[in-house]
């Protein structure tokens, strides 16, 4: 009955660590990149919801911005439960490549791929849950320009992206 | 005898219905008298009956079964001193269990020898001996599973990323950040969707060029 006891004191550890492993990544620059968060090339960020939460109390008009892209801001930052930022101005091509291969397709959809012609490649994937985007990654590298990875953590809605652009475009 | 009244009376017997005395009256026709030709195929079946209530045992018989019988006799009472006894096996249904556990044990044998290549009988050869680090006690043994999962968890902890480090120091800085990152975003979105809609028009000239 002794023995009983240690193989229940091991479920019971093993059931605790189980959540903790799973929770641990739940973005992809968490997941796949973790190695360019300690690389000198790269520049990190990380907005947390509490920052999001401080933006309301800002003096918008103090910054250059349209009275319509900040509402537009503020209408997706409420969403939002992280944003985490990654760029690199070396050696953008062979990064974009390489962070490509090391996503997970079967868990990121690509939404839209482009290639310009200046060899620019810009790629958007999307990971979902049921019916509500949980992760949007933006990934661009290539052509000269700087590699970007862009990853928004929470419930996205891809028709507030759709208005954020045309709010910007104009 | 009529014919014709001992053929009702076949009939009758092939149906069963026919009574002990019309069966005598049968048997009489067919053995004495002159059989009529529309009767004769039924002579050999009524010949036999007759034929065959007459045979009887003669005393030879009697005589050789009965002699038998004795010497049988004689030869039991005098082994009656020793009895032959059969030996009686009880299977119980313990015994059967036992019988089915050793069948179960022959069939794993053979399929795990079946299913064991040469390299795992190798790696089973040296094998590591595990029970040199088992532990004493069970207080033993507890004490080191909180130490080994309290690992897992600091190994947990320090692989995560803190990215408490990462954050800009005031929120101003972190909205234009966080602006920018839609600007990149949207421009990006608004380059995709643009060239999409070129590239889709551009098709659809090439479909004027081929209406």
């Amino acid at each position: 009955m002794k023995y009983l006891r240690v193989v229940i004191l091991a479920f019971a550890f093993l059931f605790t660590a189980g959540p903790i492993m799973a929770q641990s990544s739940t973005n992809a620059i968490e997941k796949y990149f973790s190695k360019y968060i300690d690389d000198e090339r790269f520049t990190v960020v990380y907005i947390s919801p509490k920052l999001f939460k401080m933006f309301k109390k800002l003096d918008i008009a103090g910054m250059e911005l349209e009275d319509d892209e900040a509402e537009a801001i503020m209408d997706m930052v409420g969403d939002l439960e992280g944003l985490r930022i990654l760029t690199a101005d070396e050696d953008t091509e062979a990064l974009y490549q390489e962070a490509k291969s090391k996503i997970n397709t079967k868990e990121y959809e690509i939404l839209m791929t482009v290639r310009t012609k200046e060899g620019n490649n810009v790629e958007f994937l999307v990971k979902d849950e049921g019916d509500f985007i949980k992760e949007l990654l933006l990934l661009t590298g290539g052509g000269g320009d700087e590699f970007v990875l862009l990853s928004f953590v929470g419930n996205i809605d891809l028709k507030k992206i759709s208005k954020l652009a045309k709010t910007f475009e104009d | 005898m009529d014919y014709k009244y001992i053929e009702t009376l076949v009939d009758k017997y092939f149906e069963g219905e026919t009574s002990l005395q019309e069966e005598t009256q049968l048997k009489d026709y067919f053995t004495k008298e002159r059989i009529h030709p529309s009767l004769e195929r039924y002579q050999g079946l009524f010949q036999y009956w007759v034929d065959e209530s007459q045979v009887k045992l003669d005393d030879a018989f009697d005589i050789a079964l009965l002699e038998k019988m004795e010497a049988q006799e004689a030869a039991d009472s005098s082994a009656s001193a020793k009895p032959k006894k059969g030996k009686v096996i009880q299977l119980r249904t313990r015994m059967l269990y036992r019988v089915a556990a050793a069948i179960a044990l022959v069939m794993a044998a053979w399929w795990s020898y079946q299913t064991i290549d040469k390299g795992a009988i190798e790696e089973t050869q040296t094998a590591i001996d595990w029970s040199e680090y088992e532990p004493q006690s069970v207080e033993e043994a507890e004490r080191l599973l909180a130490e080994a999962f309290s690992k897992i968890n600091k190994e947990e902890k320090k692989q995560s990323i803190d990215w408490s480090k990462y954050e800009p120091k005031t929120v101003e800085e972190a909205m234009e950040l966080t602006t920018k990152a839609f600007q990149k975003l949207s421009t990006e979105v608004t380059k995709g969707t643009s060239k999409a809609t070129k590239e889709v028009s551009k098709v659809g000239e090439l479909n004027k060029f081929f209406e």
